[in-house]
């Protein structure tokens, strides 16, 4: 249950409605039935603002100009005897205003003022020239269309010879008008009058055309059930489906029959179920649903005519002990605020046939009751122009409040009542009252059956409202109301003085229809490219942006709609994932990552105050020697470093006041290998029993680790290999020739295969190839 | 007598049906009025009639199958129909199809208006469009278009 927009007082009777079906909630709730709503039962509440009517209009005002965004009222009325029709004050959109000219040849000192109007929105009846009025007086004249432009006249000002007097300046643009009813009205009064800005009113007699349901007939209409259908269909786009027909012919056919119309206007932004629960209870009303179906349904029993049903009524159901399910019986009696005797004060609005109408009070009470009140107004003047509408409303409301004294809520088994019981249904709850001590007692009453709600488990729960009858069984209620009759009194208007119409009050003609056949305008787009925005006599779309094909028309490129895919998409299919890696040693500047001597070498921790120890490590013993250590060290590669071969690592530690030692557990970086100083590296050969080295490459891509620490030889067709015993170089120590792991066996001998390369060294072979050289992976140069 | 109810859904639009379902006869597919309607567990919530703001919905909870997901936002997205109706039986004249005189005790029509659920099922709640933000009335509103630029009086 939401609280929607609306005004104060709907907000507050939306907020009163929804603590009364939290309530029904939570009894549902206790009994069971958590899963079905409750909603509040009808009836036309009691307002909680009282305020000036509704239906009021000022007359004598300035000229109102339309606002962009500004709600297209729908005029809605159809006057039918000498009840009927609405007065409207619609507002400018353009304006033209214009002194004596050549094209204006009207008398020194007058001024023309023509306004573009718009009345309605759709086709509204051809309003006569009795009917159009400026502040109250009958003139100017005028023409009306519908999907178009009115008039011809060219919107702005052409006040040239007048002094001392100014109009507005910005006289409006135009548009396309569709679907709109328009007027354009002019009228010339000297400027010393002050009236050349004064509001236009029209009374209109027929209003939006639709197609009644009544009769099937297209033209305008005082049924609410035609405008509720309006309202559904082309507000809310409510499906047919979705809309019960029978109920609303019946509804429609119980307003007609028993007067009750509507005319008037629907100028302010409402939710349309806001706009049902408010207005069609002063209808007789009701909101519901058949099916899930929107339905109506009167407040009151009618006859197949539509009349309200003064006959005895039957019930069609007796709800007796048996089917009541355990504490399944609720009764809630009505308050004594409730009960107290008040008069029920209806606004509604008196018309005249040919002068502007007047808001009357009608006071509904029993006799002898509430003379001094209190008083509760209800205010039908927004479209009541019945006097036996408001009486019969009004009494509705005070009888309800007289007679029906409580509610019923029922929970009861399932039983022949299932398929047949309806709301609206008249039942009977028959339970005898035995009492251990005293007399027993009988409910007995008849009631309206208000909401019925079934459940999967069965059990039915049934909302039920009092239904007072009289000994002969007729409604009480009904009874009232129908008898409910206005006085029939008109009031006088109360005009006097001398007539300000220049038109005549009985003239029932219509001017003929001119209207522009399409507008456009030119302009200059934000590119400096010429365009035309043209809206073709209401039909075309607009078109707004740039000229992109440069035929003097702004283009749009408008919204492509795309179809979005949701399955099938290319690329990963998981998520990207902690990293676990460990810091790695930063600083060294070699290719690759091999550090060259110089460098200073860091390890971000990625913690304050990290401890960091450098080690250089043998390779072959994983012995390793402390160099550097200290909150944050570095360690800049020496040389020794370089020249013993060793790895360097890095060994940091993050504070971590719960460890022992202050520190959390060692992250150990990946070791880095320390280019020799001075060394090259590269594919080469290496000539027969020379110590040099010659056609090494310029560059060398170690691509990993091993790739040098470990060189392959991948010479082909060599014959023997490395021997460290004829290595021409002196000082060669043992421990390096023991490093040389031959392992690899090419062309049948096996003196192929890895050797470790130690900075400070040259290799030489041995034996070689028939060509007197051997490739190799690479190689150093000697210090 | 032993009543039971069994509970018929049917999807629509128009004259056309997309899916007719039933959660009763487990398993297995029934035929009912000239029409087949599958087996496809599904939970609705009791039907309340003659509500006064006709605000009533229903949620019908439904395992979230491919198929029934396909279903419920298909209707959701293009304004589906659906039509829950609930039959009353005796459960001892027969269990294994619809019987022919079995009674028809409530009936409700309403759009998709909401669909939620878990990863294991899916709600669909139906209802009326008639959104209590999005519903106004007057439905339009003076727009450029409509009356461009207009005077400032």
């Amino acid at each position: 249950m939401s609280i929607t927009s609306g005004t104060a007082q709907q907000r507050l009777d939306q907020a009163r409605a929804s603590l009364a079906a939290g309530r029904k909630v939570l009894d549902a709730a206790r009994l069971g039935l958590s899963t079905m709503v409750i909603k509040p039962l009808a009836s036309v509440q009691p307002p909680l603002v009282e305020q000036a009517a509704a239906g009021s209009s000022a007359l004598d005002t300035e000229q109102r100009g339309a606002v962009l965004g500004e709600v297209i009222p729908i005029v809605f009325c159809r006057r039918v005897g000498e009840i009927g029709g609405v007065l409207i004050s619609p507002p400018a959109t353009e304006a033209r205003f214009e002194d004596n000219s050549l094209t204006n040849p009207i008398a020194t000192g007058d001024v023309t003022a023509s306004y573009h109007l718009v009345l309605a929105e759709g086709r509204i009846d051809s309003i006569q020239i009795r009917d159009v009025f400026q502040r109250a007086c009958r003139i100017g004249t005028y023409t009306q269309t519908y999907d178009r432009r009115a008039g011809t006249f060219v919107p702005g000002n052409f006040v040239t010879n007048t002094p001392d007097f100014e109009a507005p300046y910005y006289c409006g643009t135009g548009g396309t008008y569709a679907g709109l009813s328009t007027m354009a009205f002019a009228a010339t009064t000297p400027v010393e009058f002050g009236q050349w800005n004064r509001q236009v009113h029209c009374f209109v007699r027929g209003g939006l055309w639709v197609t009644r349901i009544l009769d099937s007939v297209t033209g305008p209409s005082n049924n609410v059930v035609d405008l509720l259908l309006y309202l559904l269909k082309a507000g809310s786009r409510v499906t047919t489906d979705q809309i019960d027909n029978a109920s609303f012919l019946a509804a429609a056919q119980f307003t007609q029959t028993n007067g009750f119309w509507y005319n008037g206007i629907e100028d302010q932004s409402t939710n349309v179920r806001d706009w049902m629960a408010s207005t069609l209870p002063l209808f007789l009303l009701r909101s519901s649903r058949i099916n899930g179906k929107q339905a109506l349904r009167p407040l009151l029993k009618t006859t197949a005519t539509g009349a309200i049903d003064t006959s005895p009524v039957d019930f069609v159901f007796i709800f007796t002990e048996e089917h009541i399910a355990p504490d399944g019986f609720s009764i809630q009696y009505s308050s004594l605020a409730e009960r107290k005797p008040f008069c029920v004060q209806v606004l509604w609005r008196q018309q005249p046939t040919d002068d502007i109408g007047l808001i009357r009070t009608t006071d509904v009470r029993y006799p002898g009751t509430a003379e001094d009140g209190p008083f509760e107004q209800h205010d039908l003047s927004r479209f009541c122009a019945s006097e036996n509408h408001a009486v019969k409303v009004g009494t509705y409301i005070l009888s309800r409040r007289r007679h029906v004294s409580h509610r019923l809520s029922l929970r009861v088994k399932p039983d022949t009542f299932n398929d047949t019981l309806a709301p609206g249904d008249i039942v009977r709850v028959k339970l005898d009252r035995v009492a251990s001590t005293g007399a027993s007692s009988v409910h007995d009453y008849l009631y309206e059956v208000e909401q019925i709600g079934k459940s999967v488990t069965g059990e039915v729960q049934l909302e039920l409202t009092e239904f007072p009858v009289d000994a002969d069984r007729r409604s009480v209620v009904a009874q009232e109301v129908a008898t409910a009759v206005g006085q029939g009194i008109l009031l006088p208007t109360g005009k006097s003085g001398v007539s300000c119409d220049v038109n005549s009050s009985g003239n029932t003609g219509v001017p003929a229809d001119t209207a522009i056949g399409g507008w456009s305008a030119t302009g200059t787009d934000a590119n400096g490219n010429p365009y035309t925005v043209d809206w073709d006599n209401g039909g075309d779309e607009f078109e707004a942006g740039t000229d992109s094909d440069g035929d003097g028309e702004a283009n749009s490129t408008g919204i492509t709609a795309l179809s979005p895919s949701r399955t099938g998409w290319s690329g990963r299919t998981d998520n990207p994932k902690t990293s676990t890696s460990t810091p790695s040693i930063t600083g060294a500047t070699g290719a690759g990552g091999i550090t060259n001597v110089g460098d200073e070498l860091g390890f971000t921790l990625g913690c304050e105050g990290g401890w960091t120890e450098w080690r250089l490590v043998d390779d072959a013993t994983g012995q390793y020697t402390i160099v550097s250590s200290g909150v944050a060290a570095t360690y800049i590669v020496a040389e020794t470093a370089a020249k013993a071969g060793k790895s360097i690592l890095a060994v940091g530690k993050c504070p971590d006041e719960s460890a022992p030692g202050g520190y959390g557990p060692e992250i150990i970086s990946a070791p880095v290998q320390v280019k020799p100083p001075g060394s090259e590296f590269g594919e080469g050969t290496i000539a027969t029993g020379l110590n040099s080295i010659t056609g090494l490459s310029s560059t060398f891509n170690p691509g990993s680790q091993s790739q040098w620490t470990n060189f392959e030889l991948v010479s082909v067709g060599i014959v023997g290999g490395f021997s460290n015993d004829t290595n021409p170089l002196t000082g060669l120590p043992t421990t390096f020739r023991n490093q040389i792991v031959w392992n690899r066996t090419i062309g049948g001998n096996p003196s192929q295969g890895s050797a470790r390369i130690f900075p400070g060294y040259v290799w030489v072979t041995e034996a070689i190839s028939g060509d007197g050289s051997i490739s190799f992976a690479a190689a150093y140069d000697a210090l | 007598m032993a009543n039971a109810q069994s509970q018929f859904l049917r999807i629509f639009s128009g004259s056309v049906t997309y899916n007719r379902w039933q959660s009763y006869y487990v398993n297995t597919s029934v035929s009912w009025e000239s029409a087949t309607w599958a087996y496809q567990p599904f939970d609705a919530d009791g039907i309340t009639a003659g509500d006064v703001e006709s605000e009533a919905s229903i949620n019908i909870t439904l395992p979230a199958t491919t198929n029934v997901i396909e279903a419920v936002l298909t209707a959701l997205d293009q304004a589906r129909l659906v039509e829950l109706r609930m039959y009353e039986f005796d459960t001892l004249l027969g269990n294994s199809t619809p019987q022919a005189g079995q009674t028809l005790i409530a009936t409700y029509i309403g759009e998709v208006v909401n669909a939620s659920g878990s990863f294991t099922s899916i709600t669909m709640e139906l209802g009326s469009s008639l959104s209590p933000v999005g519903a106004q009335v007057p439905p339009r509103k003076f727009n450029t278009r409509l009356i461009g630029a207009p005077c400032k009086l």
